[in-house]
């Protein structure tokens, strides 16, 4: 099945729109440092994560609701970092997209391990337990490209958007969303899947 | 939510978007990361998505982690070689070593990240996984080569006779590099099994010296070199997958 792939696979398909942004300064030093611990460079990873680990701990904490889990993710999180920043490739992703992809799996499994146990602490405390740490990724992403996402959404029915976000930002499967809105999990699953192919045609207005 | 998976095979996108978007069940999540594992349209997919949804992530209020999360990660990171510096081997090294006795070199993370990061921004896509399954005098040995990049073709696994195995590559580089097949015996130098077509099934041959080492913990690699083969017949391009022999039979 393997023979006839056709040699050209790799590169018809159209870049990810995130591959062509304007660099930004940090964003440059990111992909350094990140092809500096591919080298195993420890001191990079220690960049890495002194740039990073506050975005992606939010991250974590906002998907498990609950700060020791977070941590243990965390830690997973830049050993990944540590054994695959070999496989980084700054022309198909962003490399602060590819580290939250990273976080948001990691503790996304995590999740589905521990599920059925409660989150300890109301998502509001455990969000708010720290003081507001410098946002050192602020400078990375294009403003516009995150405004894009958040016009595409306040396109989408007021339900549809809210799914998507409750799906993204806690990581819940389509079972737990169906129980916290009240509605059937077909209808969910109908409103996830409108929403994000609406999403995906507004994004590529 | 296995019906979903298997029952939406035209919507391929969509699946990918669900597994963007942190909806599915584990065993979908697992499904969905083996197939992006031998697809590499569909890997292309889950990544294009991924950077859709990512402002949402980026949005995220920040929070400083305590300081022993780095204590940790750092106690976890493998110690630097006592024998060398934290620098990566460099060429020069490499191609001055004495073929043998140099394993602390070829099996260290070190030597397998320098030889990935010269891979950075090239196809990585070319190989993905392969399988071999090597029948030799004591027992069957197998090795699945897992990728090292992000989208995979896909390779099929198949078995010959004894000291033979057939690799079939799906997809090629994006470059003029071909791949290149090499087997790490511990403590030994990468020694090449040949070079690979891209287009076919390719049958290589194991010497029969180097067929004793086919032990369970000898390493397979397949490397992207020049048309011209690789210099000093050593691997220099990027290692676009790796794996490990294992027995059989357990």
């Amino acid at each position: 099945m393997s023979d006839d792939a056709p040699e050209t696979a790799v590169d018809e398909r159209p870049r990810v729109r995130g591959g062509n942004r304007v660099p930004s300064v940090q964003r440059e030093h990111l992909v350094e440092r990140l092809s500096a611990v591919a080298a195993g460079d420890r001191a990079a990873l220690g960049d890495v994560y002194r740039m990073t680990a506050a975005k992606l701990f939010g991250v974590c904490i906002r998907i498990l609701g609950n700060r020791a889990e977070a941590e243990d993710v965390l830690q997973e999180v830049y050993l990944t970092v540590w054994h695959k920043a070999g496989t980084f490739d700054p022309a198909r992703a962003s490399p602060i997209t590819w580290l939250a992809t990273i976080a948001r799996n990691r503790a996304i499994d995590r999740l589905r391990t521990s599920s059925g146990r409660p989150r300890s602490e109301p998502i509001d405390e455990v969000m708010h337990l720290s003081d507001p740490a410098p946002d050192a990724l602020s400078g990375i992403e294009a403003a516009d490209e995150n405004r894009q996402l958040m016009e595409c959404l306040e396109e989408l029915d007021q339900k549809q958007a809210h799914v998507i976000r409750t799906a993204f930002l806690e990581g819940v499967t389509y079972e737990a969303l169906a129980e916290r809105t009240g509605a059937p999990l077909g209808t969910v699953k109908s409103w996830v899947r409108r929403g994000l192919l609406k999403l995906r045609s507004c994004l590529e207005r | 939510m296995t019906s979903d998976v298997e029952s939406h095979p035209a919507d391929d996108d969509l699946l990918a978007a669900e597994y963007a978007l942190g909806v599915l069940d584990a065993p979908d999540r697992r499904r969905v990361e083996a197939r992006a594992a031998m697809d590499v349209a569909f890997a292309h997919d889950v990544d294009a998505w991924a950077e859709r949804l990512a402002p949402l992530a980026l949005a995220v209020p920040v929070v400083e982690p305590p300081s022993r999360v780095w204590s940790r990660i750092e106690a976890a990171l493998p110690a630097t070689p006592a024998d060398a510096s934290s620098a990566p081997p460099t060429r020069a090294v490499a191609q001055s070593a004495a073929p043998q006795r140099q394993g602390a070199l070829w099996s260290s993370l070190a030597f397998w990240r320098w030889l990935s990061f010269g891979s950075m921004g090239t196809a990585f896509a070319s190989i993905i996984a392969a399988t071999f399954i090597v029948e030799n005098a004591v027992e069957p040995l197998f090795a699945t080569l897992v990728p090292l990049g992000g989208g995979p073709s896909l390779v099929a696994a198949a078995h010959t006779g004894k000291g033979q195995l057939v690799i079939s590559p799906a997809g090629s580089a994006a470059d003029h590099r071909v791949p290149q097949l090499w087997l790490i015996a511990p403590g030994e130098l990468p020694r090449s099994l040949g070079r690979l077509d891209s287009s076919r099934p390719t049958r290589v041959a194991i010497p029969k010296d180097i067929r004793r080492e086919l032990v369970e913990r000898s390493h397979l690699a397949i490397t992207l070199e020049p048309p011209s083969g690789a210099p000093g017949n050593q691997p220099s391009g990027p290692v676009v997958a790796r794996g490990q022999f294992e027995r059989l039979s357990h």
